[in-house]
């Protein structure tokens, strides 16, 4: 019993010190050596404010092990100098607002959703800011704001994931109105449409093309089948994945980083007509801390060396040429062209806040 | 009270003034609130949550308190120290462990019983079921720690005299031992009731994907996921959380005084006994461990295992499942983990140290001061019991955001400190408190007469006798810092992520996540241990040792 009890002070003394190894890494870690470079004006002021500050939808692992390598790699003296907070597209826009409107804005930089993003941008939050590198790489009409009140980012394919191990070939879903279909009652999960996320726009796009009466009837007959209301696309990628679900609303870059793990996830993706995108767009911040080194970003995230970055996280890059050379090759079937979601209904991005009632009112 | 009005005032001004979109507090938004029948069906299901989850703990803790100290079950040492294990895992990160198992279609647990027993979804964990089942049986650790003391202090000679009087263990159990314990028992129940009450995680991550709601994910879905944030519908409805909690709190207060008990530090020990089960003890153990499995064990091995793995699912019962430690790199890859880490462990740190000098404070001046309102005292350092944690969060939100002075802090980690020091108030008071509540006037007394000053008498006296309640108090405060997303989830910023917004951020961001989330979270499970470890040897009661059982 003795020795046995010396075991496990033995076993607890060495936990301890192994978990006071990781605490004091996390409060003394070293910081990134200084370096010499030849200074532009805008970097210059970049790096004499010393920080970034940055609200995003990109996932952590992502923008912090991709993104975030690839900036550095071209401006090595922001090593370490960059902090990334990921956050739900709707947190991104409520913390940027209510910050702006309180005076306290911590962030430098916005990375959202573009329907999320836009009760932030109506609120006064994002600065306007006019970038070079759009021109510079004749980025089309479409792809960032004329007002100059958001620019580039990237865009995510929206699809519809299926399972395969569950759903048998002949259910897979041709058109949205095959998910009215009573077989798929509990069996669909949907990032809560209200959120004004990916659903939520898919659904607005249909809008203009389908009529006010055969939307709601496509509205109300999803809802019957009541889906399952998640926080984001991911979570529903991870349901149909994990097979909680059948099938789910969901967008290319999970189901690509699904595919690579090994062995790779039994989900399968079904392109309904019109194959749309879902934009994520970047914005300056009104009183950003920074705006110097925001404004860095942008134009690196906006160049060819941003943009394929982007392209090696699974995301689709927001100019043409590169996208269409990287991640939509083998992806997208042949004659088939993406509409940015809802460009077709600009009451979607003029009034969110109608959009999220009605959807509430449907689905809860 | 100036910590509890200030935020209260906040709450309602910064919703009525705070424009977003026309989202403020208007007569019109109060009466579409209080009117809607959607306000109504969140109270109830908040109120059922709690409450069959408060039933379930108790029932557990009661059972495997007296099995643990009043029978002769096997490895009774071991199994005493064992409840608390369940405070190393969050609620957050249980969640995660209880979908992997019990989801209606592909858990593992209900594929394996269905293929076992032919039970079909035995247990579907996005049901008021599976919320209850969850809290419940998480709620042990606190349930058990309320009663223990309640079963072990039990006068033995009123078993022993229905022993004598021919009746059998479990006829003495059923109309003896438990009434003598409804005091404690309706004790732990009700504090189990408010902190079910508080409860965001469990909701949040395992109700709304079912479209049960309560009152907790309410104020956070009004802001953070709707477009544009409704503050004044959140504010709303934390006034009518703040009302309903409070009359629970009024409750256990009263309850609390009419049976607390104290043991006088010179008084003789109470004598224990414990019934010889015989062969039943056998059984007895198989209670404890299955209570165990589900409060700990299931969940953190769930967990363990997909730390290990890069994606784990359990489509018709096959486990795909295939070995790395790719997860621990990558947690331990990301930049704003150790930041996380950072700022929880000295989140911790300082809400232990704050709230337990608050506390001690606030336990002297009621018990040991002769001043007029020391009641009041008393009465102030059970305000936070009322408070869920988010809604206080939210109160401190505006506080922090618009109070001159005071918004220079925002976006540190102060105004978590705060929330974490005030909410955990109540728990490090009565912690200090019984410890104090034992120690004689007599003392005191003696060395005031022997000519030490007051200051000599707190620091020479009075304060060793209170190092353990004063420990106990941190380590509480500590552990439960780790754990808490419902108060912090609405304060964090750039600079002052914690652990817990961490893994929910995570978990919702990326579809492949999960399984990075599973190993950052055996590392803050492992936080936790240690801490606990600690506790736990702080807390065993001296000179205990086993007793001679009563002959049945």
């Amino acid at each position: 019993m003795k020795r046995g009890i010396s075991s496990i002070t033995g076993a607890l003394l060495i936990l301890v010190i192994v978990l006071a190894a990781v605490a004091a890494y996390g409060f003394m870690r070293p910081t990134a050596p200084t370096t010499t470079y030849t200074p532009t004006t805008t970097e210059e002021m970049a790096f004499n404010e010393g920080s970034l500050t940055i609200y995003g939808v990109i996932d952590t692992t992502d923008f912090t092990g991709v993104i975030i390598p690839a900036f550095e790699k071209q401006y090595p003296w922001a090593k370490g100098k960059i902090n990334y907070v990921g956050l739900s597209p709707s947190e991104i826009s409520t913390r940027g607002l209510s910050e702006y409107k309180a005076g306290k804005v911590q962030a430098d930089l916005l990375i959202d959703t573009l329907g999320s993003l836009t009760s932030a941008l109506q609120g006064g939050a994002a600065a306007k800011y006019t970038s070079p590198m759009v021109s510079l790489m004749s980025y089309p009409e479409g792809t960032y704001d004329p007002n100059g009140l958001w620019t580039v980012g990237y865009g995510l394919p929206i699809v519809v994931a299926y399972n395969t191990k569950l759903v048998d070939p002949a259910k897979v879903p041709k058109t949205w109105n095959d998910l009215t279909d009573p077989y798929w009652k509990g069996k669909i999960a949907l990032d809560d449409p209200k959120t004004l996320n990916v659903a939520g726009s898919v659904f607005a796009h249909l809008y203009p093309i389908m009529g006010e009466a055969n939307w709601k009837a496509l509205m109300q007959g999803i809802a019957a089948n009541q889906p399952v209301l998640t926080q984001s696309a991911g979570d529903s990628f991870t349901k149909v994945a994990q097979g909680e679900v059948y099938i789910a609303t969901g967008l290319i870059n999970d189901y690509l980083a699904g595919k690579k793990l090994t062995p790779p996830i039994s989900v399968e993706i079904a392109w309904l007509q019109p194959a749309t995108t879902l934009p994520i767009v970047t914005s300056l911040c009104t009183s950003a801390p920074h705006p110097n080194f925001a404004a860095l970003f942008i134009e690196w995230f906006a160049s060819g060396a941003g943009q394929y970055s982007i392209a090696n996280t699974g995301r689709v890059p927001m100019h043409p040429a590169i996208a269409a050379g990287t991640i939509l090759a083998g992806v997208l079937p042949p004659g088939m062209s993406l509409a940015g979601v809802a460009s077709n209904n600009p009451d979607y991005y003029a009034n969110p806040a109608q959009w999220a009632s009605t959807y509430q009112s449907i689905f809860g | 009270m100036v910590v509890f009005l200030v935020p209260i005032f906040y709450l309602v001004y910064g919703s009525m003034f705070f424009q977003m979109g026309g989202a403020t507090l208007t007569y019109d938004t109060f009466v579409n609130v209080m009117t809607s029948p959607k306000t109504g069906y969140l109270l109830i299901n908040t109120l059922v949550f709690a409450a069959g989850g408060a039933t379930l703990a108790v029932l557990l803790a009661t059972t495997y308190a007296w099995i643990v100290i009043r029978t002769d079950v096997p490895g009774k040492r071991v199994l005493e120290l064992l409840p608390i294990l369940p405070l190393t895992m969050p609620f957050l990160v249980k969640a995660f462990a209880w979908i992997f198992l019990f989801s209606p279609h592909n858990g593992l647990a209900n594929i394996l019983l269905e293929q076992a027993f032919g039970v079909k979804s035995f247990l579907n964990i996005y049901s008021m079921v599976g919320m209850i089942f969850a809290i419940g049986t998480g709620g042990l650790p606190l349930a058990f720690l309320t009663i223990e003391p309640a079963v072990r202090a039990m006068n033995p000679a009123l078993e022993e005299a229905s022993r004598v009087a021919g009746n059998g263990i479990l006829k003495t159990l059923f109309r003896i031992t438990f009434p003598v314990l409804v005091p404690a028992i309706l004790s732990a129940f009700l504090l189990l009731l408010i902190i079910g009450l508080g409860n965001f995680d469990y909701p949040f991550m395992l109700g709304n994907p079912a479209g049960i709601d309560t009152l907790a994910t309410e104020v956070y879905f009004a802001i953070y996921e709707i477009q544009p944030a409704q503050y004044g519908v959140a504010s709303i409805i934390s006034i009518i959380y703040l009302a309903m909690a409070v009359c629970t709190v009024s409750l256990y207060i009263y309850v609390t005084r009419k049976t607390f008990k104290f043991v006088v530090v010179t008084g003789k020990a109470a004598r224990e006994s414990v019934h010889a089960l015989r062969r039943w003890k056998y059984v007895a153990l198989v209670i404890c461990i299955i209570e165990l499995l589900f409060a700990f064990l299931l969940p953190y091995g769930t967990l363990v295992v997909m730390s290990l793995t890069s994606f784990l699912s359990s489509i018709g019962g096959q486990v795909q499942f295939s070995f790395t430690l790719d997860n621990y790199v990558a947690a331990l890859s990301l930049p704003s983990f150790f930041t996380a880490i950072r700022n929880s462990l000295t989140l911790g740190c300082a809400a232990g140290a704050i709230g337990t000098g608050v506390a001690a404070v606030l336990s002297y001046a009621a018990l040991k001061s002769k001043v007029r309102g020391a009641r009041f005292v008393e009465f102030i350092s059970s305000i936070p019991l009322a408070f869920p944690g988010i809604v206080y969060a939210l109160a401190l939100f505006w506080t922090f955001l618009l109070l001159p002075g005071v918004s220079m802090l925002y976006g540190t980690i102060w105004p978590l400190v705060v929330a974490l020091v005030f909410l955990y108030l109540p728990y490090c008071t009565r912690m200090v408190s019984a410890s104090l509540i034992q120690i004689a006037d007599e003392l005191e007394e003696s060395s005031r007469v022997s000519g030490a000053a007051w200051g000599r008498t707190f620091y020479k006296v009075v304060l060793p006798l209170m190092r353990r309640g004063l420990l106990n108090s941190f380590l509480y405060a500590f552990i439960n810092s780790l754990r808490e997303l419902g108060a912090v989830v609405l304060l964090v910023t750039a600079q002052s992520i914690v652990i817990t917004t961490l893994l929910l951020n995570l978990q919702s961001q990326h579809a492949f996540a999960l399984n990075t989330v599973a190993a950052a979270s055996v590392f803050l499970s492992l936080f936790i241990m240690v801490a606990l470890v600690i506790q736990a040897y702080v807390r065993r009661a001296p000179g205990t040792s086993a007793k001679k059982p009563s002959k049945g």
